[in-house]
């Protein structure tokens, strides 16, 4: 069996536009997390943060030590940043699971921040850019070509015509923006409507501006312990199966883009770890980059067989009273996409779900939770298992 | 300009082993292990398996909006993306096209329809 591992804190800043430096925000979230966890920051034995561009937006690199000393814990603790475009903070918080279960640490602060919109747009998209191919970029490719591609290729793979898989697509948006108009740790805390979202300006086609997440400044931390440590704590939530997979770096070279064979990897491992199946996921938090995302998530981890994740918003299963909740935080559509923090948003929020202090529309009493978090265009892909007490 | 001077075409490259096509080089092949990746023969003509019309470019392509950005299999095998010339429009599906420019330096591929 190998070492129990808990959250036993969680901490996370509004998502949004922030006038305060990344590594400021980190140290805000730090401090919830610490005050719920109950225990002193001066017990944290490690740092594992993701971080994504803040070379580009803030011109700051060696960003680890930076955040230890903005929120002054400078006790030569040792401290490390993760890169992993979208899904940087949650490799963070799978390295910080198998450090504790190794058995070298007992405590350790773990979580991402990001600042995206201090800067000029274009600073940032250029940011953003470099986390795709250089080859592909320079072919004109973007990452909304990207996910219309995508939403092409399930349309004919499943014989739904576009106009068809747009107005599906559409009902995804709307229930984010439903579930984040609840969340106070939201970016947008505002409805949509299905005509809101016909009528956006096309991004790439078919992919329409509200079919996009924002980019969001944010940040968020999670206080992990070891079972020992743990059980002093109230209401810790078990990490039951954490697994991460790697898809294909290049367009180009995916079979078929309906499918992300990585998001499959990722749940079986995580999945044989929990010895728990797609059955016993009561709420999840899924990679809403683009809506159509949002459908690959759900049919990669099983929730939905091939096919048929796109119909789930539509017939309201995917709503917090549904059959699989999912994205009642909002998810990167309306609770936004701090990139190298969304990661652990989603474990802050799935904490919370299991505990019940989630401050926003809840599952029915789930007792397991489920996230997933893709990095680039599908290309670094973490799924993991949390259990309540 | 010369369609068929190899100069103006995007490299390909070839697994020994088992034939699989890639636009760029891997020391391993990932289908069957092979270390053999040998320069491939490359292709002016393919035919668009997708696309999709972008209204907002990255930095480099800024001012040249809207363009269609198009997923292409070469005739050697090798899938590659580039853009359209022309107008915007609807396209049949596996419609034909040929490389009219290619930047080696920027990785700019320009496609003309047949």
């Amino acid at each position: 069996m190998p070492r129990e591992v808990a959250v036993i804190g969680t901490g996370m800043t509004k998502s949004g536009k922030s006038q305060v430096p990344s590594w400021d925000l980190f140290a805000e979230a730090t401090l919830e997390a610490v005050n719920e966890a109950g225990i002193e920051v001066s017990e944290i034995q490690g740092l594992h943060i993701g971080n994504v561009y803040s070379a580009f937006t803030e011109n700051q690199t060696n960003i680890s030590p930076k955040v230890l000393s903005a929120i002054g814990l400078e006790n030569h603790i040792p401290c490390i940043r993760y890169e992993t475009a979208c899904s940087s903070s949650s490799v963070a918080f799978r390295q910080a699971y198998i450090n504790i279960v190794s058995g070298m640490y007992d405590v350790l602060l773990v979580g991402g921040t990001e600042r995206l919109r201090a800067v000029k747009g274009s600073i940032t998209q250029q940011a953003m850019a470099t986390s795709m191919d250089g080859t592909e970029r320079g072919a004109g490719l973007t990452f909304a070509g990207y996910w219309a591609f995508v939403a092409k290729t399930y349309s004919r793979r499943y014989g739904i015509p576009l106009d068809n898989l747009q107005e599906l697509l559409a009902k995804i948006s709307v229930k984010n923006h439903f579930h984040g108009a609840f969340n106070k740790n939201a970016h947008f805390q505002n409805e949509i409507t299905l005509d809101d979202v016909k009528n956006s300006v096309v991004v790439a086609s078919p992919i329409r501006l509200l079919d996009c997440c924002p980019f969001s400044d944010g940040a968020a931390a999670v206080i992990l312990a070891s079972g020992n440590y743990a059980k002093r704590c109230k209401n810790p939530v078990w990490i039951e199966g954490s697994g991460q997979a790697s898809g294909k770096f290049l367009l180009t070279e995916h079979e078929d883009l309906s499918l992300n064979p990585a998001i499959t990897k990722a749940a079986e491992d995580a999945y044989k770890q929990a010895r728990m199946g797609p059955k016993d996921i009561d709420v999840s938090e899924l990679h809403d980059c683009v809506n159509i995302h949002e459908v690959l998530c759900l049919e990669g981890v099983g929730l939905y067989q091939k096919g048929e994740g796109i119909y789930s918003a539509a017939e309201g299963k995917t709503y917090f009273d549904g059959e699989t909740p999912a994205n009642l935080s909002g998810g990167l559509k309306a609770r936004g996409h701090p990139v190298g923090a969304t990661g652990a948003y989603q474990i802050c929020e799935i904490t919370r779900q299991l505990r019940g202090n989630f401050g926003g529309k809840r599952a029915d009493n789930p007792h397991i939770g489920l996230t997933v978090n893709v990095g680039g265009t599908g290309t670094v892909v973490t799924v993991h298992i949390l259990r309540k007490d | 300009m010369a369609r068929e001077d190899r100069t103006f075409l995007p490299e390909s490259f070839r697994c020994k082993g088992c034939g699989k096509v890639t636009l760029l080089p891997k020391k391993v092949c990932p289908d069957c292990g092979s270390t053999e990746v040998e320069l491939y023969t490359s292709s002016a003509k393919g035919e668009i398996l997708n696309y999709s019309t972008i209204y907002f470019p990255p930095e480099n392509y800024k001012g040249r909006e809207p363009y269609t950005s198009v997923l292409v299999r070469l005739d050697n095998g090798c899938k590659v993306l580039g853009i359209l010339e022309g107008e915007i429009r609807q396209l049949p599906s596996e419609s034909k096209v040929t490389i009219a420019c290619y930047n080696k330096d920027t990785g700019e591929l320009v496609f003309s329809l047949d």
